[in-house]
């Protein structure tokens, strides 16, 4: 059977588009909703296929004709199906507690702790601020110094399979240890956090409810106030403190710190966005209910009519986290406009395969399944040069500056960038060589615009902002 | 595998319910797609896991190779290679596919994923001693 005719087939005999043919009640609503719209653009711009029937798929199918100006093909539709609803979030058989409640309540805990950084003045909260949509607002995160990326948003990591902007961790867990130890983050070390939690009568309950009992950390000479691993400066008085304990020592604060950071990657899962008004849409589009079908404007279907097809942006943005998951070099402008100076992907892979705390290392919990696989199947490459991690775009309209150095202040910026290209960075290795200027006119981009901004969801539980209330100690 | 409109498998999503299960995409029987290397020594086939290729999800690939038109004779002594790539886009794949030997000049492909939307060259590499002979194929993943 050929597929074209059989998506036909399929279409037509679930009535997946009935809602929008003309003579329904809400195609009524929906023909008088969409009349002012332009006349409809070329579906997409798809890569010609050297298989014959590909020709035949790029084109609509079925009876080949559109059901109104601004209507979607059935192309166009079923693109549009995959970027919703939101799968169940998948297990992390890397962390054990990931999905327990107590763990993540122990892991709020933490987020909101400033006493785990240096200064005990910043927590993860500090750049991850609820307020901000879990960012901070700023082109470049803030710490203790400055740093030279955006504090990446937090929504739906729980679905990703590397974190951060060049994918140096593989997990959550291994995730939260990166800003507690960076000098120019939150400057923490493991020792100063165990002995935290050693001296915090709640968080100690809490962890020993999780994990057992805490070493007895009373021997200053074994566990000093202050250590932690500094790749590549012996001289750090970190690493001179780290590497004077015993062997035995440093792995059991490592199993420590281990225990902490899948608290909070078991909390960050929490922070999920779903239920955008384009997921009642898609909604909609699956069950024919016209109020399910109303939850988008006429621009915003434009939109999204874009979104699936000329503008390209599901090239990277797929799937219902709108994002692959994976890195690219759209040769950003750099701040000085002189050549890129950020390897991104390129130090990231090499980092993420020497880190003890990968999948495959011995903290994870699971360190021969997939995810260690995953690692191991990595390809590493001089073309991951200048690369950087497809974000996703739940909530994006809720958050600026954007891109992975802040390089622009809202939506409008970014979408005109894709439109024109106007100071692209030179070639510098690798780059998405599709990456062409859209050309959208004013409207489009307004449209498109507007889509985005339908796939902001609704706001977390209040319970799941702030610090929570942990059972007193001996309760 | 040769079309390879992904969407099929998110189609059960809309309609599992009320498509009799004939028409479901489930029905769909593997496509096993036939090649010749490109000196002509051998020939092959090679049918994906699931038949439709899903797009940024880890699939399987069995390929058998053969030296003769027919495909009844296999070839025992060639080792294979696969490799993906979009040269749209100048890039290959992100994760290196592990290709087992089942025997019989029988393959099995494994942690193969194509990441991004757009068109795809696949290269099967079949080598001989110090011979080495590529067949293609193309496909599109939506």
């Amino acid at each position: 059977m050929s597929a074209v005719p059989f998506l036909a087939l399929i279409l037509a005999a679930c009535g997946a588009t009935s809602a929008l043919e003309p003579g329904g009640e809400h195609a009524d609503a929906a023909a008088e909703e969409l009349s002012s719209a332009p006349a409809s653009e070329p579906t997409g711009d798809p890569p010609r296929a050297a298989s014959s029937e590909r020709a035949e798929g790029s084109a609509p199918v079925g009876s080949g004709e559109r059901r109104g100006p601004s209507d979607f093909s059935e192309i166009e539709l079923a693109r549009i199906l995959r970027h919703s609803p939101l799968p169940p979030r998948p297990p992390d058989p890397t962390n054990r507690w990931a999905d327990d409640p107590r763990a993540a309540r122990l892991g709020q805990a933490l987020f909101f702790d400033a006493r785990l950084s240096a200064n005990g003045e910043i927590a993860c909260a500090t750049c991850h601020r609820p307020e901000l949509d879990l960012t901070d607002g700023k082109a470049l995160f803030e710490g203790l110094g400055v740093g030279e990326r955006r504090t990446p948003p937090l929504w739906n990591l729980a679905w990703s399979r590397w974190l951060l902007w060049d994918g140096r961790v593989d997990s959550l867990w291994a995730q939260a240890v990166q800003p507690l130890e960076n000098p120019i983050e939150m400057g923490g070390d493991r020792l100063a956090a165990a002995h935290l939690i050693a001296s915090d009568p709640d968080l100690r309950a809490a962890y020993n409810e999780l994990f057992g009992a805490l070493p007895d950390l009373a021997d200053g000479a074994r566990f000093p106030e202050h250590a932690r691993p500094v790749a590549g400066r012996p001289d750090d008085p970190h690493d001179v403190a780290w590497r004077a304990m015993e062997a035995a020592d440093r792995e059991a604060i490592d199993s420590l710190l281990v225990h902490l950071t899948k608290s909070i990657a078991a909390y960050e899962r929490l922070l999920v966005s779903t239920d955008a008004p384009f997921d009642r849409f898609v909604a909609g589009l699956r069950d024919g209910d016209p109020e399910k079908l109303a939850a988008l404007s006429a621009r915003e279907r434009r939109g999204l009519k874009l979104f699936v097809g000329k503008a390209r942006c599901r090239m990277c943005h797929v799937g219902p986290n709108f994002t692959d998951n994976e890195f690219h070099n759209l040769s950003l402008p750099t701040a000085d406009g002189g050549l890129p100076r950020d390897a991104g992907r390129y130090e990231g892979s090499r980092l993420l395969r020497a880190d003890p705390l990968n999948a495959a290392g011995k903290f994870s919990d699971a360190p021969k399944g997939a995810a260690a696989e995953r690692l191991g199947a990595l390809v590493v490459g001089s073309e991951t040069w200048g690369e950087f991690k497809t974000p996703s775009l739940r909530n994006v309209a809720r958050r600026g500056p954007l891109m992975h150095r802040g390089q622009f202040t809202d939506l409008a910026e970014v979408i005109g960038f894709y439109s024109t290209l106007e100071g692209q960075s030179r070639l510098h290795g690798h780059r998405e060589t599709v990456l062409v200027a859209l050309e959208l006119s004013e409207q489009e981009q307004a449209d498109l615009r507007a889509f985005l901004g339908s796939l902001s969801g609704a706001s977390l539980p209040e319970t799941l902002l702030g610090p929570p209330t942990l059972p007193r100690a001996g309760q | 595998m040769r079309l390879s409109l992904e969407f099929l498998v998110a189609l059960p999503l809309v309609c599992s319910s009320v498509l009799p299960a004939t028409l479901r995409p489930a029905a769909v029987a593997p496509e096993v797609t036939s090649l010749i290397s490109n000196d002509g020594t051998y020939f092959l086939t090679y049918a994906s896991e699931p038949a439709v290729v899903p797009l940024n999800e880890v699939f399987a690939v069995e390929v058998s190779v053969f030296t003769d038109e027919k495909r009844r004779e296999p070839a025992v002594a060639v080792e294979l290679a696969f490799d993906a790539r979009m040269p749209q886009h100048g890039h290959g794949m992100r994760r290196e596919p592990r290709v087992q030997r089942l025997g019989d000049g029988r393959f099995r492909v494994e942690g193969v994923l194509l990441h991004m939307p757009g068109y795809w060259e696949l290269y099967f590499d079949a080598t001989r001693g110090a011979l080495t002979e590529r067949a293609q194929d193309s496909l599109v993943v939506d």
